[in-house]
């Protein structure tokens, strides 16, 4: 009854270890990279050994020799403490692994925290930034009001109290005074015309216009019919066709457009009616300026000289004295602030006499469009 | 009876000197008298302090008025005026060099009855002190006063 017992036990015994042995081969197919691999073999092949000698011990003791049965049982004692010094080594070192994992997990997490305070940093500094820039905008504001308002003002008296001079002594003044009051009306006039002209390049620099899609052919329509006084006076003509829709800050453009047909129209050769043309060309992809439309804005008026092309674009900057046209020389400046300011550029070309042509390019995505 | 007077508020020596020499020239029959801050343009229209005889301070038919003054400003004087039940039935005129927006609005929404700017030029401002006094002296009515 007892011998019947044993045997159902080892052979109960001997299935529990054959599913151990599928369990241990599936453990070597998952580990196949791993460095435990050698010794899950090992174990394995420990198993099938246990196995066999498992086998063995019933054989033997089925045939009850106790010395057959003392060697077995040593040798079965020694497999199945080989085997458990393995699992208990592959333990220690799966915990070690684990251990490293984790520590190596932990300086991840303290890697990514350092990135995640150095972007909060940097959005810090954005902010910051942009605080500064709208201070700055303020103060340019500010600068606008002062330039518009506190400058105009002693101008304004002088001007009038000029003319209560020529109206109430002009009789009594000789020629000579009376042409001095005469210049210092006319300097007043143009130190008034010098700052609106200042106020608007300022103008021209600022950032905060918000950028639309800006029809160009309307923009020309409503500068010709702000010009219409000037246009019909010197028998001017603008032609202008399929000129595009682009994004850009309306006033800015519309100022554009204004400088350069109403530069046009000023710099006409005598007796030789105007004629401006603009026409749009788009930019092909692969050039190196950024994609987007020229825009060529060309006269048949007196030109200049091809050396100061560059030149003619700095502020102040004049080519013809005050007697023969008059004006500030911000014009163009403010044109060139604009096309910089919408990420494009200008460049002139010109020929005393045969007229002067203007490339304004404009990007497609100008700076600081937000959509 | 003498013709009310048109009282200008205004802190600016020579704008005063330029809207009398104006008024002048443009022939206006009222007199055009003179305070200097919104503080004196209140104590003139309420008989206080220096104007505590009301003879002294004849009830104006115009205002002009300028918005930047020390002591109380044009904006401040604007709303005493306009929410005093004697005083609002007076035309108010805002006539300073501001051209923002903001101020026009502001002194719209305060209820002044026009907003000018003043003229670049002193033929300009003979010309603007013309219609506007043809307007509200000649043409418009206005309530009379209890005085």
């Amino acid at each position: 009854m007892a011998l019947k017992f044993s045997v159902a036990l080892i052979i109960l015994g001997a299935l529990v270890i054959g599913l151990a042995a599928i369990r241990t081969s599936a453990i070597i197919k998952l580990l196949s990279a791993s460095p435990h691999l050698r010794r899950w073999q090992v174990l394995s092949g420990l198993m099938t050994f246990f196995v066999v000698a498992y086998l063995g011990a019933c054989g033997v003791l089925t045939v009850a020799s106790t010395d057959w049965l003392s060697v077995m049982t040593g040798t079965v004692f020694f497999a199945g403490a080989g085997f458990v010094l393995l699992v208990v080594r592959l333990g220690e070192d799966s915990m070690r692994d684990l251990e490293a994992q984790r520590a190596n997990a932990i300086a991840h997490a303290e890697e990514l925290e350092e990135v995640l305070l150095r972007e909060q940093t940097s959005r810090r500094l954005i902010q910051e930034t942009n605080t500064r820039l709208a201070s700055s905008n303020k103060e340019l504001e500010q600068f606008a009001y002062i330039a518009s308002h506190d400058l105009q003002e002693p101008l304004r008296k002088v001007k009038a109290f000029g003319q209560l001079l020529v109206d109430e002594a002009g009789p009594s003044l000789d020629e000579n005074s009376r042409m001095y009051v005469d210049r210092m009306q006319k300097a007043a006039m143009r130190m008034s015309t010098l700052i609106d002209d200042l106020l608007s390049y300022s103008r021209a620099s600022r950032g905060d216009e918000l950028y639309t899609d800006v029809d160009l052919q309307r923009v020309v329509k409503e500068v010709m019919s702000d010009l219409e006084i000037r246009l019909k006076e010197s028998g001017g003509e603008v032609h202008f066709e399929g000129l595009p829709t682009l994004r850009a800050r309306s006033t800015q453009m519309r100022q554009l457009v204004q400088n350069l047909v109403g530069n046009a129209l000023k710099f006409k050769r005598p007796d030789v009616p105007p004629i401006v043309t603009i026409t749009a060309t788009r930019l092909p992809d692969d050039t190196e300026e950024a994609p987007g439309w020229s825009l060529e804005f060309s006269d048949n008026g007196v030109g200049f000289e091809p050396q100061y092309a560059d030149q003619i674009f700095g502020i102040f900057q004049r080519l013809h004295g005050k007697s023969e046209y008059e004006g500030t020389g911000v014009g163009l400046a403010i044109v060139h602030k604009i096309a910089e300011g919408h990420g494009g550029s200008i460049r002139a070309e010109g020929r005393p006499n045969e007229g002067a042509s203007f490339f304004v390019h404009l990007p497609d995505r100008p700076q600081g469009d937000m959509e | 009876m003498n013709p009310q007077p048109v009282l200008m508020a205004d802190d600016d020596e020579d704008d005063c000197l330029l809207a009398k020499k104006a008024w002048e020239k443009a022939k206006v029959g009222n007199p055009l008298r003179f305070v200097h801050d919104g503080q004196e343009l209140l104590d003139y229209l309420r008989h206080k302090g220096k104007y505590s005889d009301p003879a002294s301070a004849p009830r104006p038919a115009v205002i002009l008025l300028d918005l930047n003054m020390p002591r109380m400003d044009g904006r401040t004087a604007l709303k005493h005026i306009k929410e005093d039940k004697e005083l609002r039935s007076i035309p108010v005129i805002v006539m300073t060099t501001s051209k923002a927006e903001e101020d026009v609005v502001r002194t719209y929404d305060l209820g002044v009855n026009s907003f000018v700017t003043k003229p670049l030029t002193f033929d300009q401002l003979v010309q603007n002190i013309n219609t506007m006094m043809e307007y509200w002296l000649v043409l418009v009515r206005i309530p009379k006063s209890d005085q």
